[in-house]
């Protein structure tokens, strides 16, 4: 079986459209960020207590369950956090044969939260007298705590970028280099702007996501990469245009691109369906990156290889 | 065969036996030992026990339930408990920096000694002493005072740990001002909030001297065998309902575990209950305390009899021997020496003499006196009020121990040499100078309270930790089956290789994950997941390559070495980057994302041997034999 056999894709002469199409989405995340004032931040960064609750059915376990977000928020507003994020977590499911359901909220409140949950969840059960009211979860980060790991994260991503500038330098060009780097912002800024656009938090998880995104797209954009070095070594004397050899280069590798990118996307997919809520938004990263990082090996990194060197021939007279 | 094949063949499954034997502990401890019969396994072969747990994979705490917190020690109430003179404008500066802290990167002392300039107040003022004057000198002091509280707390938890009643608690300094605690299994938060919250008890204590420890060490050991009763005249009303009725003569060993079973029990057929209760009653035949030839006023319990200890001193019927032979006292745990195998347990008053509020200062030193040179020493100093009743102590019990109790943890028993009247007392024969020091901060931890306090701190249910590896695994099995089927349709015999390419490499990852005791969390599951995913790369990338060779009319063994020495570049570069990323992952990250990161990383390494190496074996030991001719792909 073979997807693809020998392809003779133009994908070079295309790349200006793809260059306005990879723009406009970079302009479209950077407004969405800018509107919503930076990415949105989870506990782990902003300050703050992330609370799980977990409903459970006690008088008749087969009966759906029905918890009414506002009913729950009126008892958050008994307790002076009524602005507080409330919402459904995950969706209803069973355990044991009975039915069950968890509510997540975001609280400011990182001070004395034992006592405040204690009687939250008291509260809870007696507005909900129908259920067993139980907090499985709680995360609660300091607001100074929560600055310090913003500064981390911004921090292991360019000592992860420059690192492999370093690494891509060294084994390659300076440009190849630069084309890669490029299509790592371009990876990151767009992965950040659709969870801007779609109003997800970013958490730790998130830039662990992010990271191993910068790992992958760059695992595929050096495969390209890698193809274009030897073809470059094999075909410079006959094929006298540059942007002919990296388009053989990308159709020749085109085949495992999309195997690669299709198994790994696959799994995460499946974590994404089955892996549980506490991993969804993770694993939806993954699922993001995974796509534009392998869109911009071929559409990103590789047409800076191009434009760097028609940039540089420009003096000289090309035959076409 | 050549014998170049056949040697690479045996490597291959060398490798694969070697890393299921590391396996092995994971797949007995985690899957096939539930919660009881790993309680059983602690007290019935400790060593057994310990060399499961410290060669298998644990879980973390977003797996097993548990809690995580990072503390800082109250800086704001330290500098207020050092104040003197305390005035107005003091609390004011105090509470401007507690405002300023919370939005400002500066440290606390410095923002406080700011608000103090601000206002136009001297340090000194507050904190100066005859040889403290200069405001440097001041500042220097107070950042000492701050790291040394962090160092006490530190060492208050630890003497603390076992309280946690947790397998592994993990008690770390993060960098020079937070301590990390990891508690994994622990289902009530609520306690653990007020064990580390807890304000540090030091007390000191007169042991009972050598004849009474001694009986009642036999006492216990025989009631422990089942031999002695304990005096059934004594015995209270409620503690003869937890009897079996007319069960006077026997006490069985399972009634001091009556309570671990728990509602686990009920469900357990009577013939594994009847075994259970065989083993247990096998555990007490050998005596639990020994008696120590160099120090009669201890009692010993070796290291791996430590669980059986702990249920001993719970037992209503030890209490019941201590209150009849002694009264008023009670066992006490003290601190183990690393180097030797015995746990020393103290027999001491239940009632203090004095606690370390008296306390005014402890600092270690060299051995100055004739019989302590060459040693350590720990010299301290009380207060008025501690100095009156040390010395009546002192006076009252010469020769005699007296031990110096951390929140009911003996940290040392030192003997009374001399009546001592000026509240100046010299703690000798320590053997070496962080000996002193650990005692010199356990001293103080009584008189100078430094409340930490939780900067974060995440706890994770048991039920949702299951939900998530549940999750997990049942996600990993089908991701794997998936991409397993596709590259059996996709490449048809060569994908079957990779396929077990692939398998051998999960085995690899978990085993040295077993081997090294690393943690798998929920992320971690997830790295495994990408793993799957990316380790057949170097396979697709490799099948590519061969399949060119052949279209370009090359034969099969050329197409392989062609194939295998070009990719082979190719997925160097590329897992060189993805390994950068992980790296840099594994040193921002906390515990889940570590846990992440390693997965990340030993998957791609391991990816590296088993998708080039082992693929490229089977392939050679095909075709030598004869067993294929063609490759398929």
């Amino acid at each position: 079986m073979q997807f693809f056999k020998n392809p003779k894709i133009n994908f070079m002469k295309s790349r200006k459209v793809a260059l306005i199409f990879s723009g406009s989405l970079i302009l479209i995340s950077l407004i969405s960020l800018i509107l919503h004032g930076g990415p949105r931040f989870s506990v782990d960064f902003r300050g703050g207590t992330f609370v799980q609750i977990r409903f459970k059915q006690k008088i008749d376990p087969q009966k759906p369950l029905e918890i009414p977000i506002e009913q729950i928020r009126k008892v958050f507003v008994d307790f002076g956090h009524g602005e507080s994020e409330i919402k459904h977590y995950g969706a209803v499911e069973t355990e044991n044969d009975t039915s069950i359901q968890d509510i997540a909220a975001r609280l400011d409140e990182s001070e004395n939260t034992d006592t405040l949950m204690a009687q939250m969840i008291s509260n809870l059960s007696t507005a909900f007298p129908d259920y067993s009211v139980l907090e499985i979860r709680r995360e609660t980060v300091g607001p100074k705590i929560g600055k310090e790991l913003v500064w981390a994260a911004i921090w292991s991503i360019l000592v992860a970028m420059l690192l492999i500038l370093i690494y891509i330098m060294w084994r390659f060009e300076f440009r190849f280099g630069v084309g890669a780097v490029a299509a790592l912002f371009h990876d990151v800024i767009i992965t950040l702007g659709i969870f801007s656009i779609l109003n997800l938090e970013i958490s730790i998880a998130i830039v662990a996501a992010i990271l191993t995104i910068i790992g992958y797209s760059l695992n595929d954009t050096i495969v390209v990469f890698d193809r274009i070095r030897e073809d470059l070594k094999t075909f410079r004397r006959q094929i006298q245009d540059y942007g002919v050899i990296i388009n053989q280069s990308i159709n020749e590798t085109l085949s495992r691109t999309i195997i690669t990118s299709g198994t790994t996307l696959l799994v995460v997919v499946v974590l994404y369906l089955f892996g549980g809520e506490v991993i969804n938004d993770f694993a939806f990263a993954l699922i993001c990156g995974i796509i534009i990082g392998t869109y911009s090996s071929i559409y990103v990194a590789s047409p800076i290889l191009v434009e760097w060197e028609n940039r540089k021939q420009a003096k000289v007279p090309v035959r076409k | 065969m050549s014998r170049k094949i056949l040697t690479k063949i045996i490597v291959v499954i060398g490798i694969i036996l070697l890393f299921a034997y590391f396996l092995y502990p994971t797949i007995t401890f985690n899957f096939l030992m539930d919660k009881d019969k790993k309680d059983l396994l602690k007290i019935d072969d400790p060593q057994k026990y310990d060399y499961l747990l410290g060669k298998s994979i644990k879980l973390g705490l977003d797996l097993q339930g548990g809690m995580n917190l990072v503390m800082e020690v109250d800086v704001k109430a330290l500098l207020n408990a050092l104040a003197k003179n305390k005035d107005e404008r003091f609390e004011k500066a105090l509470q401007n920096a507690a405002d300023k802290s919370l939005k400002s990167d500066v440290d606390f002392i410095s923002l406080f000694v700011k608000e103090l300039q601000d206002m136009g107040v001297d340090l000194a003022r507050y904190y100066g002493t005859r040889s403290l004057r200069s405001q440097d000198e001041i500042v220097a002091y107070l950042r000492d005072q701050r790291d040394e509280a962090v160092g006490r707390s530190l060492e208050v938890l630890r003497n603390r740990v076992d309280e946690f009643g947790v397998a592994e608690p993990t008690i770390q300094k993060q960098g020079d001002r937070r301590i990390i605690v990891e508690l994994a299994g622990i289902t009530d938060p609520d306690r653990v909030r007020g064990i580390v919250g807890k304000t540090a008890l030091l007390e000191f204590r007169l042991l009972k001297d050598p004849q009474m420890v001694d009986r009642v060490g036999n006492s216990i050991n025989n009631y422990l065998k089942g031999l002695a009763k304990p005096d059934t005249t004594t015995v209270a009303q409620g503690e003869e309902k937890q009897k079996p009725a007319g069960d006077t003569s026997i006490v069985r060993p399972e009634e001091i575990f009556g309570k671990l079973e728990g509602e686990e029990g009920t469900k357990k057929d009577t013939t594994a209950a009847d075994s259970e209760a065989l083993a247990r009653e096998m555990l007490f035949k050998e005596n639990l305390f020994l008696s120590n030839p160099n120090n009669s006023n201890v009692l010993l319990v070796p290291k791996e009899n430590e669980a059986r200890l702990r249920y001993a001193l719970q037992d209503s019927g030890v209490h019941r021997i201590l209150e009849e032979e002694v009264g008023d006292a009670e066992l006490l745990i003290g601190k183990t020496e690393e180097n030797l195998p015995y746990i020393p347990v103290y027999l001491a008053n239940k009632e203090s003499e004095l606690t370390g509020e008296t306390i005014e200062d402890a600092k270690q030193q060299l051995g100055t006196s004739v019989t302590s040179i060459g040693g350590y020493e720990v010299t301290l100093n009380f207060n008025d009020e501690g100095a009156r009743v040390f010395s009546r102590v002192t006076g009252a019990n010469l020769q005699k121990p007296l031990a110096i109790v951390l929140d009911s943890k003996v940290q040392s028993a030192p003997i009374i040499q001399a009546k001592i009247r000026d509240g100046r007392a010299v703690i000798t024969g320590l053997n070496t100078m962080d000996e002193a020091k650990d005692l010199s901060i356990v001293l103080r931890a009584g008189s100078l309270p430094a409340p930490l306090r939780i900067m974060e701190e995440r706890t994770v249910g048991p039920s949702l930790g299951r939900d998530s590896i549940e999750k997990g695994t049942y996600s990993a099995i089908v991701g794997l089956i998936f991409v397993g089927l596709f590259m059996m349709v996709y490449y048809k015999l060569s994908g079957v290789i990779a396929d077990i390419a692939l398998l051998m490499n999960l085995i690899i990852v978990l085993g040295t994950m077993s081997a090294f005791h690393a943690t798998l969390t929920l992320p971690g599951i997830a790295g495994l997941i990408l793993t799957i995913g990316m380790a057949v790369d170097a396979n697709v990338l490799i099948f590519e390559r061969i399949r060119e060779e052949i279209d370009k009319g090359k034969g099969v063994w050329a197409s392989i070495e062609t194939g295998y020495s070009r990719a082979f570049i190719t997925i160097l570069d590329a897992n060189v980057t993805t390994l950068i990323a992980a790296a840099v992952l594994f040193n921002f990250g906390t515990g889940p994302i570590k846990g992440f990161a390693t997965v990340l990383g030993i998957g791609i390494i391991a990816s590296m041997f088993t998708a080039i190496f082992v693929t490229r074996t089977i392939y050679e030991s095909l075709l030598s034999k004869k067993i294929i001719k063609q490759i398929s792909i």
